[in-house]
């Protein structure tokens, strides 16, 4: 393993983001980038590879988490409240 | 009714007593672990009782509420009540107990209200358990499914269910009960990653508040009982209990439904990556391999039936053309995935039991459950082994499951390790707790009626006294008599027939022509006739009666002779 700081340890950290974000960007139209959560949890990571500070850090979580949320009801509350038998 | 709920408290109690008794000799030092080993011993009992009085024709509330009364005063005579431990509500928090409390009665009320509306528990999982209950015994006549002769595990908890009361009003508690145990093992897990009583807790409860399982608890499918007994299985491995204990809930599993296996090479592989540590030390070996005995007889019970009747212990497997796939697939594998990650995460679909083209773990687990399981990962040895094994499991289901609408249904194991790192990312960041919360609660609402009971047919049950409640008249089989024919190609809503109270007899009619239709009605005395979808020869069998005025049309469904 290559030591911190290194050029070696920044690709190790990198490297599995950058693949995923490229996979995607190869398999999806642009569009669809933005809500889909593999690129978004690898755009995470991927700042992760930087040391950021701790409340910066909470703040991103918590948007990530935020924005998936919100991906997920925006899909799901239309066919919820046709169940419970209420027009979206 | 009075006698029937009498027994039916009797039996329970026996159970229950029994179960904390044998615990006693084969409690582990980790203590998180008990509930779940305890209820699994609960289950194993069960299902034994049944399958034994079942074999001896003694399936009967009469014979299995005396004898359930009379070892309960047996245990109650030995004071084995006071070393039942007092649930605390400090060790588990007044939030979480209050959360608990209101799923709690939900599901009581689900259970009341709801009646068997599924296709597949009409069909082939419940008419077995109504001719069991009519009989008094174990049956050859499973009904005309070609799915009737699979695996009846799950049925037998139902059975104990409905047996006492010799209704099925109470049906739904088999569910709510491998509900409790995915509870308990999911805390149990918990604890072992090193989350506290109350953290573990919630990830208990966010993982029955999954909206798969959640759904499944109360709709009389097997696939939540599947999920609960493998995640049981890790949480054993995990907490190193003997490997005697550890085979009941995997010889369970195998006998509620064979989808079972597919999950086994993760368990494995955790056993084999957990082979090092030092396994918990039972006083009592020998009640330890007593009950792996027991549980391996009762989980391999139904594949030594078919070996025995059909010569094939997966019977009908391999001998008719069944949407099934019987062996590991990579383009399944694949394609699975690629659906998986695509699509169904997303869950956007109608919540139901069967999860058509959705995943149904919840929001929770796709907004921070994946995210905080990453995250654990990357820093935790034991959360890096649990995860490979659990994805391992998960890679099992896809290779062996046909890329159909519903295979999700055999991956509701997962989300149980994505509710646990979903509370470990609550406190690692606090302020992700408002999502969890939020999305806890649209799934709570979310999960209170499946798309396939919508509103205005859940107000049609609740409004049927409960001893009447059924869905038949969702499925247009309205019928007084007290004995009918029921002729089908496959698939259809037999069990409807038999209502609440199994009191109406059903005869399954396998004739191959008009005449014979017509003189095996005769024979057995009915002249009421029963139809589902038939095929082509069979459709033709019933014109052939309407033609020549033998048989008059009373409705969509039913016939009467004339």
């Amino acid at each position: 393993m290559s030591p911190p700081g290194t050029v070696g340890d920044l690709l190790r950290k990198l490297g599995p983001s950058v693949i995923l974000l490229g996979w995607r960007a190869t398999v999806l139209p642009a569009t669809q980038l933005p809500g889909d959560w593999v690129t978004i949890l690898a755009a995470y990571f991927l700042l992760r590879a930087f040391a950021l500070p701790r409340q910066t850090w909470t703040f991103l979580t918590v948007a990530t988490v935020t924005l998936l949320l919100g991906i997920y009801l925006f899909g799901q509350i239309p066919y919820t409240l046709a169940i419970l038998g209420r027009s979206p | 009714v009075i006698l029937g709920l009498f027994f039916l408290l009797a039996a329970n109690g026996a159970s229950i007593l029994g179960a904390h008794c044998i615990l006693l000799r084969i409690r582990m030092s980790d203590a998180s672990v008990n509930f779940a080993l305890f209820l699994v011993i609960r289950l194993l009992l069960i299902s034994a009782t049944v399958i034994a009085a079942g074999l001896t024709h003694c399936l009967t509330a009469l014979a299995l509420g005396i004898l359930g009364a009379v070892l309960v005063l047996g245990f109650l005579l030995k004071k084995t009540y006071v070393h039942i431990p007092k649930p605390r509500l400090s060790s588990i928090g007044w939030v979480a107990g209050a959360v608990a409390l209101v799923i709690c009665i939900r599901l009581l009320l689900e259970v009341w209200f709801f009646a068997p509306h599924t296709t597949d528990v009409l069909s082939y999982h419940l008419p077995k358990v109504a001719e069991w209950v009519r009989f008094g015994g174990f049956t050859r006549e499973l009904g005309v499914d070609d799915h009737a002769t699979f695996p009846a595990g799950f049925e037998l908890i139902e059975t104990w269910w409905v047996l006492f009361l010799h209704h099925d009003v109470l049906i739904e508690m088999a569910g709510v009960e491998f509900l409790i145990l995915a509870l308990a093992a999911t805390s149990a897990l918990a604890k072992r990653l090193g989350l506290s009583q109350r953290s573990a807790i919630w990830a208990g409860l966010i993982y029955i508040m999954t909206p798969g399982l959640m759904l499944q608890a109360t709709s009389c499918l097997n696939d939540g009982p599947v999920a609960a007994l493998a995640v049981t299985s890790f949480a054993l491995i995990a907490c190193s209990a003997s490997w005697p204990v550890v085979v009941m809930p995997l010889a369970l599993g195998l006998g509620v439904k064979p989808t079972f296996s597919y999950l086994v090479p993760g368990i494995l592989l955790l056993a084999l990556l957990s082979r090092g540590e030092p396994r918990d030390t039972i006083p009592r070996r020998m009640t330890s391999y007593a009950l792996g005995a027991a549980g391996l007889l009762t989980g391999a019970f139904w594949y030594l039936r078919n070996l025995a009747l059909f010569g094939n212990p997966v019977y009908p497997i391999g001998e008719r053309d069944l949407p099934i796939q019987s062996e590991p697939r990579l383009s399944s594998l694949l394609g699975n995935l690629g659906s998986l990650i695509n699509v169904r995460l997303y869950d956007r679909g109608p919540y139901g039991a069967y999860l058509d083209g959705i995943a149904g773990w919840g929001g929770i687990s796709f907004a921070c459950g994946i995210l905080g399981l990453l995250l654990w990962t990357g820093e935790n040895a034991k959360v890096r082994k649990l995860a490979a094994a659990f994805l391992l499991s998960l890679a099992g289901v896809l290779l062996m499951a046909r890329g159909d609408d519903w295979y999700m249904r055999f991956c509701l194991f997962f989300p149980a390790i994505l509710a646990i790192a979903a509370v470990r990312l609550v406190e690692l960041f606090p302020p992700v707790l408002p999502c969890v919360a939020i999305a806890f609660l649209f799934q709570f609402v979310g999960t209170m009626l499946p798309y396939d009971l919508p509103l205005k047919n859940l107000e049609r049950l609740a409004g049927q006294s409960w001893v009447r409640r059924s869905s038949s008249e969702f499925f247009g089989f309205d019928v007084k008599d007290p004995a009918v024919g029921y002729f089908a190609s496959n698939r259809g809503s037999a069990y409807c027939l038999y209502g609440p109270d199994f009191s109406r007899r059903v005869v399954y009619l396998r004739s191959g022509s008009a005449e014979a239709l017509l003189e095996d009605m005769k024979r057995a005395g009915i002249t009421t006739l029963c139809i589902a979808p038939l095929a082509d020869h069979e459709m033709k069998i019933i014109e052939d009666c309407l033609r020549t005025g033998k048989l008059r049309r009373a409705s969509d469904h039913v016939l009467v002779v004339e």
